[in-house]
């Protein structure tokens, strides 16, 4: 029974951390090229988790493809809002800007509030009810597809960090961002476009995550704590970090909850960081920007 | 802080309308400035014309789920005793209706219940409807003598030897007892008794209490006890692990506690894993709550809950249904645990202030310090009778256990309540 609990942990820690990682890497590459502290992400993730429910139970869409109407909408308005909102913050000290950061995550948590009530609300939907089971494990199809759709949108950021022209041009913003403007690059333009493409990030984790749990206002707060706890275990600004983090995370928070230590699991994740901290201040990977 | 027994403020003219003449107006002026002088005075008295009696409970945030029917029914009842006349006794005082919300932050509960004694003068406090908000709030309100009327379950609130706190409805320790008697009795009739039994809860006061008293009676049975499962509240963001380790280890009955995210969870990983159950028995917590109802839908089928209302109870009981009917008509929607709390309290309040020998915050808690009502003394006592012990738990409160079928809340328990007979054990999910 003690492996049966321990691959039972494991195979839902990783599938859990893959949507953790995916909400760090959003928050990091804010931080890496926008040089925002993003700390509104879990907002983002909580109207995207609304934005699934309504598109699921008011336009019968199927939550996974409700993706084509949420993520687009997610990287508008989170490049509309660097553009005309976050932006005007940063020519403030940095304090002032991590205070209108969290000013920024309880607004737009109390409009949802505000708008849907503090009932939990919940996407069921009928194709993603069943499990596979090998052996004692038992997998629920609405992880597996959560899990998969993160790892393909983190597979897809890879590449294009890494592969594309866009990714250089944010990979040199992220670096230099003097040497990028005076190299022609428009910084101010990148850096919107990098907090978009955090906020789809966060959007598609937010769509994942409605599949799983109930959706009510106060995850808010909860997702943008996981966020910069994953970011800063797995090393601030590293996009291989995120994803070490977001799986460490994952697997801990699982596993202590299997063995019947749940309790312990957010004890143990601070733990965790606080060591790191004093060991590795740069977290487990450090970052070479973005 | 300096006591004053004197009357301040307005009395009644020989005709019963207030008046203020311009000596006794210097005489208030005076009191008033050496009531300034010496900090709040521990007695207050009400103006005669007016009762302050506020209602703090959380009217935004998690916990509006609870404070806005508390609010609501309150409102509808005060309304209803100032149209008819107010306080008798008191020349047809009205009762002048406070409203507090603490936002759902046990901290605000405590600040906002000093703030409706100390500024508003309110006699009594009605609140503060969760029981984190109400360990502060109750606090506040003992500080300052002030009766409080509450709804709220946790046990520890009357195991702290507070003078001013009373609970109007069933402790969660005694629902947990109807829970478990529940379970013993249908297990006996049925010849189907639970092999290993669990329990889950989350942290908040009330669940713990309620989770606790379960495991208290749980010791008069026989059944063997496999785990107790404590889970930080709305944290827990897969519950399949934790259902898995239960599965694989054969419980067949679990006791929860949990409010409606949790329970929402919880039941869907349950139907994923096809863990099937002979018994699933909830202490009030999540199966019903209109919102656990809305995202479980049939799922949710043949779950049983140890409460204290459900809106069947107003078939049988004439007083209660005109009340819901008001209740729906006033708001759209129907009355429910919470609301019928509220209700209650205020048939407290009402009785107290038509007996209090005077209307200041002493006499009034002594007022309902010795409450005794039966159900439908007056028209706001549309559930049980309240006759308070030296705890401020009333003596008279009792639970019902329902059980979900075909998405209504059907009582199954006891069996002069009992509208439906229970299905035991439930189900299998494959069979549904």
């Amino acid at each position: 029974m003690f492996i049966s609990l321990i691959l039972i942990g494991l195979v839902s820690g990783v599938l859990l951390g893959l949507v953790l990682a995916l909400m760090a890497t959003g928050f990091n590459l804010a931080l890496g090229v926008a040089r925002v502290v993003n700390f509104q992400i879990g907002a983002m993730i909580l109207w995207a988790m609304y934005g699934t429910f309504f598109a699921w139970s008011l336009l019968g869409l199927h939550p996974y493809l409700a993706i084509f109407i949420v993520a687009p909408s997610a990287f508008v308005l989170g490049y509309l809002m660097h553009r005309y909102l976050v932006i005007r913050s940063q020519s403030t000290a940095e304090d002032s800007q991590i205070l209108f950061s969290l000013g920024l995550l309880i607004a737009l948590q109390y409009l949802a509030q505000f708008c849907f009530s503090t009932d939990a609300r919940s996407v069921v939907a009928d194709n993603l009810q069943g499990a596979l089971q090998f052996g004692p494990v038992i997998v629920q199809y609405t992880q597996l597809a959560a899990g998969a759709v993160a790892l393909v949108v983190l597979a897809a950021m890879h590449y294009m960090l890494a592969r594309t022209d866009l990714g250089r041009h944010l990979h040199a913003c992220a670096q230099n961002p003097v040497g990028a403007q005076v190299s022609g690059l428009n910084v101010k333009n990148l850096s919107s476009v990098a907090m978009g493409i955090s906020a789809l990030c966060a959007s598609v984790a937010g769509l994942a995550l409605a599949t799983l749990m109930p959706i009510y206002p106060e995850r808010a707060f909860e997702y943008s704590v996981m966020a910069v706890v994953v970011s800063v275990l797995g090393g601030m600004g590293s996009m291989a970090g995120s994803v070490l983090g977001g799986l460490l995370v994952g697997v801990i928070i699982s596993t202590c909850q299997a063995m019947g230590y749940g309790a312990m699991a957010q004890a143990i994740v601070y733990a965790l960081v606080f060591i790191t901290f004093l060991i590795r201040p740069t977290g487990l990977i450090k970052s070479k920007q973005v | 802080m300096t006591q004053t027994k004197r009357s301040v403020g307005l009395s009644p003219s020989q005709d019963g309308s207030s008046v203020t003449s311009p000596r006794r107006r210097s005489l208030m002026a005076a009191g008033l400035g050496a009531a300034a002088f010496s900090g709040f005075p521990a007695i207050v008295r009400a103006q005669a014309n007016k009762i302050p009696v506020a209602v703090v409970v959380g009217l935004t945030g998690r916990a509006s789920a609870w404070g806005v029917p508390v609010a609501d029914a309150v409102k509808l009842c005060v309304d209803q005793i100032n149209s008819s006349g107010g306080i008798k006794s008191k020349q047809g005082a009205q009762i002048e209706l406070i409203l507090a919300d603490h936002q759902s932050n046990p901290q605000m509960a405590g600040t906002q219940t000093e703030r409706v004694i100390q500024v508003s003068n309110a006699l009594v406090v009605l609140g503060n409807a969760t029981s984190g908000a109400t360990v502060v709030g109750s606090a506040a309100a003992e500080k300052n003598k002030t009766a409080m009327l509450s709804t709220d379950a946790a046990d520890t609130l009357t195991a702290k030897g507070l003078k001013y706190y009373f609970r109007i409805g069933p402790k969660a320790s005694a629902m947990a007892t109807t829970a478990v008697n529940f379970a013993m009795e249908t297990a006996k009739a049925t010849g189907v008794a639970p092999k290993k039994v669990a329990t889950i809860a989350d942290d908040s006061t009330f669940s713990q209490d309620a989770i606790n008293g379960v495991l208290r009676d749980l010791k008069g049975t026989s059944w063997a006890l496999h785990e107790n499962v404590s889970v930080p509240a709305g944290s827990v963001s897969d519950f399949t692990p934790i259902l898995q380790r239960l599965k694989l280890a054969g419980v067949d009955t679990i006791f929860q506690a949990t409010f409606a995210p949790d329970g929402i969870q919880i039941l869907r990983a349950m139907k994923t894993l096809n863990f099937d159950l002979t018994a699933w028995v909830h202490v009030l917590g999540a199966p019903y709550t209109p919102e656990f109802n809305a995202a479980v839908k049939r799922d949710g089928n043949f779950i049983t809950d140890a409460l204290g209302f459900v809106p069947e109870l107003s078939r049988k009981n004439a007083l209660l249904n005109k009340f819901s009917e008001a209740y729906r008509a006033k708001y759209g929607k129907d009355l429910d645990d919470q609301s019928s709390l509220g209700a209650n309290s205020v048939a407290v309040l009402y009785d107290a202030l038509e007996r209090a020998t005077s209307l200041d915050r002493e006499a009034i808690a002594q007022a309902i310090r010795s409450t005794d009502l039966q159900p439908g003394a007056n028209p706001f006592m549309i559930r049980d009778g309240v006759k308070f012990d030296s705890a401020g738990d009333n003596t008279r409160a009792s639970g019902i256990v329902m059980q979900l079928r075909d998405e209504q809340q059907r009582i199954v328990y006891p069996a002069s309540f009992a509208t439906e007979k229970v299905v035991w054990p439930m189900p299998k999910w494959s069979a549904r």
